[in-house]
């Protein structure tokens, strides 16, 4: 049984990955990432080496909201909430 | 089973109930018809069935669970193909059907299987964004049953689709209801309810009239006669005969025997009819 679950689970992360892949997630935070080191290139030293410790700390929220507000713009966008209601997901999540 | 006893619904911010005190039975095996005009409330009531809208009044049991008290789990047994076919567009057939797969604990259907079963085998590799509004249609009838529930809620399901593709599906679900499984079908559409169901609800206004057998229905509420169209001197004439010994009307017999008959139809009252006369609206 646990092993189901865990089987269900890294499905379930295959096929997230492959939803935000085709939705263009990785392409929209590599842009971002492109504009962090545009920035912190110009920034004059001083200021990038505090830019660059904020930059580290700050990224792993910014990444995370990024993906999840991509997400459920995304499913509000295409309406797979109700249908993602109607299904198990508490259970494999 | 489902039991509904004295439902109530108003959604926040209204003055009225939606809903106004429901009472029914859907039993195992049985097809059960929902039918009633766009506003009527058919929408709310599955809402509520299948645990969307809980803050409801009175009672809801589908399979022998309160509705307000279900979990998550509850859905393993529960499939639901709403009005609207609503999937990843950028994901194709294929992998809209994995993805969903996966929240599942059971084991669910070769998702290949299903695709083949409702004539989309060609097209699972294609990216549903490509889909006609049939072949989504068929995906989310393919979505519901994916998982063997035994409760199947169905929108609306051969809206859309072409007549060759709408008896596959009707066939499917006839095949569902001889596995067993309750079927709870929600239309506007008399001739897929006069079809499939065992017994329709006609629901208007957030209340049912009427529950029976679509078949009693049309007999009870038609006329006992026959029509008989037929030719006579390349002309095209009709009679009409009650079916009460119609085999010793001898002008009936006479028809038959020396006329080029066209058509017999007997004369039992349509669905729609029949909707019309007992809730005073029609179903559009």
């Amino acid at each position: 049984m646990k092993r189901d679950i865990i089987k269900k689970m890294s499905q379930s992360i295959k096929n997230d990955v492959i939803l935000q892949f085709r939705s263009g997630f990785y392409y929209a935070y590599m842009l971002i990432s492109v504009i962090y080191i545009v920035v912190l290139r110009v920034l004059p030293e001083n200021l990038a080496d505090m830019a660059l410790t904020e930059t580290i700390f700050t990224d792993p929220s910014v990444f995370g909201y990024f993906f999840m507000g991509a997400l459920i713009m995304l499913e509000k966008d295409q309406h797979t909430l109700e249908s993602l209601f109607v299904t198990d997901r508490k259970s494999v999540v | 089973m489902i039991k509904v006893k004295g439902l109530y619904y108003r959604y926040p911010g209204n003055q009225n109930d939606t809903i106004k005190g429901l009472d029914f039975e859907v039993k195992k095996g049985e097809i059960f018809g929902f039918l009633g005009p766009s506003g009527a409330g058919k929408s709310t009531t599955q809402k509520i069935l299948i645990g969307i809208l809980k803050n409801y009044k009175g009672s809801v049991t589908v399979l022998d669970k309160e509705i307000g008290s279900i979990k998550s789990d509850f859905y393993e047994n529960i499939g639901v193909a709403f009005e609207f076919p609503n999937f990843y567009t950028k994901l194709t057939a294929i992998e809209n059907l994995n993805f969903f797969a996966s929240f599942y604990c059971k084991k669910v259907a070769n998702p290949y299987a299903l695709l083949e079963s409702v004539g989309l085998a060609s097209d699972a590799k294609k990216k549903v964004a490509d889909f006609s509004k049939g072949m989504k249609m068929r995906l989310n009838f393919c979505r519901a049953l994916m998982h063997d529930p035994d409760i199947l809620f169905l929108d609306e399901p051969t809206s859309g689709l072409d007549p060759v593709n709408a008896r596959i599906l009707k066939d499917i679900i006839l095949k569902k209801q001889n596995e067993g499984k309750i079927i709870f079908l929600t239309t506007h559409d008399m001739h897929t309810a006069d079809e499939l169901c065992g017994r329709v609800a006609f629901m208007v206004d957030g209340k049912i009239p009427l529950i029976d057998s679509p078949k009693e229905l049309k007999l009870s509420k038609g006329k006992k006669s026959l029509k008989v169209e037929y030719l006579e001197n390349s002309n095209v004439q009709t009679s009409e005969f009650g079916l009460d010994n119609i085999v010793e009307n001898s002008a009936f017999i006479d028809i038959l025997r020396k006329k080029e008959i066209r058509t017999i139809h007997t004369q039992e009252a349509s669905l729609d009819k029949i909707f019309i006369e007992v809730t005073g609206r029609r179903l559009e």
